[in-house]
C-alpha cells in the first residue's frame, strides 16, 4: 500500500511578462489508507495539486514521494466522467487494464456500481450520472493504492451525487486505499474524508488542518447536526473568518 | 379523478399538409424527376448536337458498354484515380498528423501548403507530363501531388482539435503509446479522415479527366476528348453519365461506412 509525502511543493505557470505563481512552499502527509479532502475556492491550486501529487503535472518546487513499495498503482477520477465516446463501457474499462481481460471481468464490476447489463452501452447512451458510475468502476478495476478525484460529483445533481458518495465509501471501506479528493463542497469533505486540508489562494497553499475523523467515526449520517455546524464553521473559514477551533 | 392515461397522451406531431406523401424518399424521386424533366425540356429546345436527350445518351451508353470500350476506359481512370487516392490519403494522414502534432514542421512546410493548395491544377498536370513523359506515372504523381495538400491540412487542423482531456486520461492509466493512439487517437481523427477521404475521392475523379484530356491514350478522359474533337455531344454525355454515375456510387457507399463507424453518436431514445 501507499502514502505520500510532499514536501516544499510549488508550481509556477510563464505568463507573458511574470509569472503565475500557483502553488507555493506546499508540505502533506497522506497516511496509507487515508481519505483527505482538499478543499478551497475556485483558483486556489487544489487541482494542481493534485495533478503534481498524481504525477500529471510536474512541479517547480519540491518534491513528492510515495511510502511503502515502490511505485503505486494509481486511479483517477476527473470533474467530467471523461469516457471514450466511441467505445462501449465494457471496452471503457478494459481500456485501463490489459486489453485481454475477460468480459465476465468488467461486468462484475458494472453490476457493483449499478450499471449490470449496461456493458454493451456507448457513453452516449447513458445519463451523466450513469457515465460517473462507470467512471467510478474504471478508477477501482485497477485495484489502485492511491485514488485521485477531482470534484467527481460536482457536475451531478444532488441526489445522484449523495448516492455515488455512498457508494464511493462502501467500495473505500472494501479496499481500504488512499484518497485524496478535491471538493468545494465544506458538507463533503467533512462527510467523506479522515482528514480536510482547507487551501486559500494567491498563491495556493494549505491553510487549516481539520481532522474530522477524531472526532465523527464511520460510518456518518449526511444528517449529523453536527457535522452539518462543522461544514458550516469550514465555510466561515473560507470566508476569512478566522480558524475554527 | 384524473385519468392518468388520458394524461399521458401528446398530441400528435403535425405531419405536413400532404402525410404520407412527402416523405423523405418520394422527395428524393422527386428530386431527380425533375432534373431529368430539365435535361428532357433541354434538349427538347436544343439542337441535338449540342445537347442529346436521356434515352439516345442511354442508348449510346448501352451501345459503349456492349462493345467493351465504356468498361475498359472506366477501369483504366478508377485504377488511376484509386492508386492516387490511396497515396494521397496514406501520405497525407502522416503529414498532416505530424505538421498538426509539431508547431516548428508546420511553420516549415506553411509556403509548401499554401504553393500545393494555389497551384492551378492544369501547371502540376503540364509539369508532370514535361519531366515523366506523357505515361501513368506522371498522370498518377501529379493526380496525387493534386489531392495531397487538401489532405494534409484537413488531417493537420484534426490533429489540432485532439481533447487534451482524453490524453491525460491515457497518461493518467499509462497506457502503452500503440493502445493511445488506436483507441484514443484514431478514432478522433476518423471524421476527418472520412470527411477529407470522399472530398479527395471526388477531386481525383474529377481531375483525373483533364490529366487524360491533357495526355493520355485511354481512360475517360481521353475518350471525352475524342468525341469533343468529332462534335459527339453524345459521346461526352455519354462518358461524364458513367463516371457520375461510379462517383455516386462510391459517394453513398461511403455514407453507409461513416454511419456504420459513428453509430457510438447516436444516442438512444427512451
Amino acid at each position: 500500500m501507499a502514502g505520500i509525502v510532499a514536501r516544499g511543493v510549488g508550481k509556477h505557470y510563464p505568463l507573458a511578462k511574470t509569472d503565475k505563481l500557483a502553488l507555493s512552499n506546499v508540505d502533506l502527509n497522506v497516511q496509507d489508507g487515508e481519505f483527505i479532502c482538499l478543499l478551497g475556492p475556485s483558483g486556489c491550486g487544489k487541482t494542481t495539486l493534485l495533478n503534481i501529487l498524481g504525477g500529471l503535472e510536474p512541479a517547480s518546487q519540491g518534491t513528492v514521494r510515495f511510502t511503502g513499495v515502490g511505485d503505486p498503482r494509481r486511479g483517477y477520477m476527473f470533474q467530467e466522467p471523461r469516457l471514450l465516446p466511441w467505445l462501449s463501457v465494457r471496452d471503457n474499462l478494459r481500456f485501463v487494464l490489459d486489453q485481454r481481460t475477460r468480459s465476465e471481468a468488467l461486468d462484475s464490476w458494472l453490476k457493483r456500481v449499478g450499471l449490470g447489463g449496461y456493458g454493451d452501452y456507448f457513453p452516449a447512451q447513458l445519463s451523466v450520472g450513469m457515465q460517473q458510475r462507470a467512471a467510478v468502476a474504471r478508477a477501482l478495476i485497477t485495484e489502485p493504492e492511491v485514488l485521485f478525484m477531482d470534484e467527481p460529483f460536482s457536475a451531478l445533481d444532488e441526489l445522484t451525487a449523495l448516492r455515488l458518495r455512498d457508494e464511493l465509501l462502501g467500495l473505500w471501506h472494501e479496499r481500504r486505499c488512499t484518497v485524496v479528493f478535491v471538493t468545494h463542497n465544506p458538507l463533503e469533505a467533512v462527510y467523506l474524508a479522515d482528514r480536510v486540508l482547507v487551501m486559500s489562494p494567491s498563491p495556493g497553499r494549505i491553510t487549516q488542518e481539520i481532522r474530522v475523523g477524531e472526532h465523527f467515526p464511520r460510518p456518518r449520517e449526511l444528517e449529523d447536526a453536527a457535522l452539518w455546524r462543522l461544514s458550516r464553521g469550514v465555510v466561515g473559514l473560507l470566508m476569512g473568518e478566522g480558524a475554527l477551533t | 379523478m384524473i385519468d392518468r392515461d388520458a394524461q399521458l397522451e401528446y398530441p400528435r406531431r403535425a405531419e405536413g399538409r400532404f402525410p404520407g406523401l412527402l416523405t423523405g424518399g418520394s422527395l428524393r424521386l422527386l428530386s431527380l424527376l425533375s432534373l431529368l424533366g430539365a435535361w428532357v425540356v433541354g434538349a427538347a429546345l436544343l439542337s441535338p448536337n449540342v445537347l442529346p436527350g436521356p434515352l439516345e445518351t442511354l442508348a449510346f451508353c448501352w451501345r459503349e458498354l456492349r462493345s467493351g470500350e465504356l468498361t475498359f476506359h472506366l477501369a483504366v481512370t478508377m485504377r488511376r484515380v484509386l492508386i492516387a487516392f490511396g497515396l494521397a490519403m496514406v501520405l497525407g494522414t502522416v503529414l498532416g498528423a505530424l505538421v498538426g502534432a509539431f508547431k516548428p514542421l508546420d511553420k516549415l512546410l506553411g509556403a509548401w501548403l499554401v504553393f500545393g493548395l494555389t497551384l492551378p491544377r492544369i501547371v502540376l498536370f503540364v509539369m508532370a507530363y514535361l519531366i515523366f513523359g506523357l505515361n501513368d506515372t506522371a498522370a498518377v504523381a501529379a493526380l496525387t501531388l493534386t489531392v495531397l495538400p487538401t489532405v494534409i491540412v484537413q488531417l493537420r487542423e484534426g490533429t489540432k482539435a485532439l481533447d487534451p482531456k482524453l490524453l491525460e486520461l491515457s497518461r493518467a492509466y499509462r497506457r502503452p503509446p500503440l493502445l493511445v493512439w488506436r483507441q484514443v487517437v484514431f478514432p478522433q481523427l476518423l471524421p476527418f479522415v472520412v470527411g477529407t477521404a470522399r472530398g479527395a475521392l471526388s477531386l481525383a475523379w474529377k481531375m483525373v479527366v483533364l490529366a487524360e484530356l491533357l495526355g493520355r491514350t485511354s481512360g475517360v478522359g481521353y475518350q471525352i476528348a475524342f468525341y469533343f474533337q468529332m462534335f459527339n455531344m453524345t459521346g461526352i454525355l455519354a462518358y461524364g453519365l458513367a463516371m457520375m454515375l461510379v462517383l455516386a456510387i462510391i459517394d453513398v457507399s461511403f455514407s453507409a461506412l461513416t454511419e456504420r463507424a459513428f453509430r457510438w453518436r447516436r444516442p438512444l431514445r427512451f
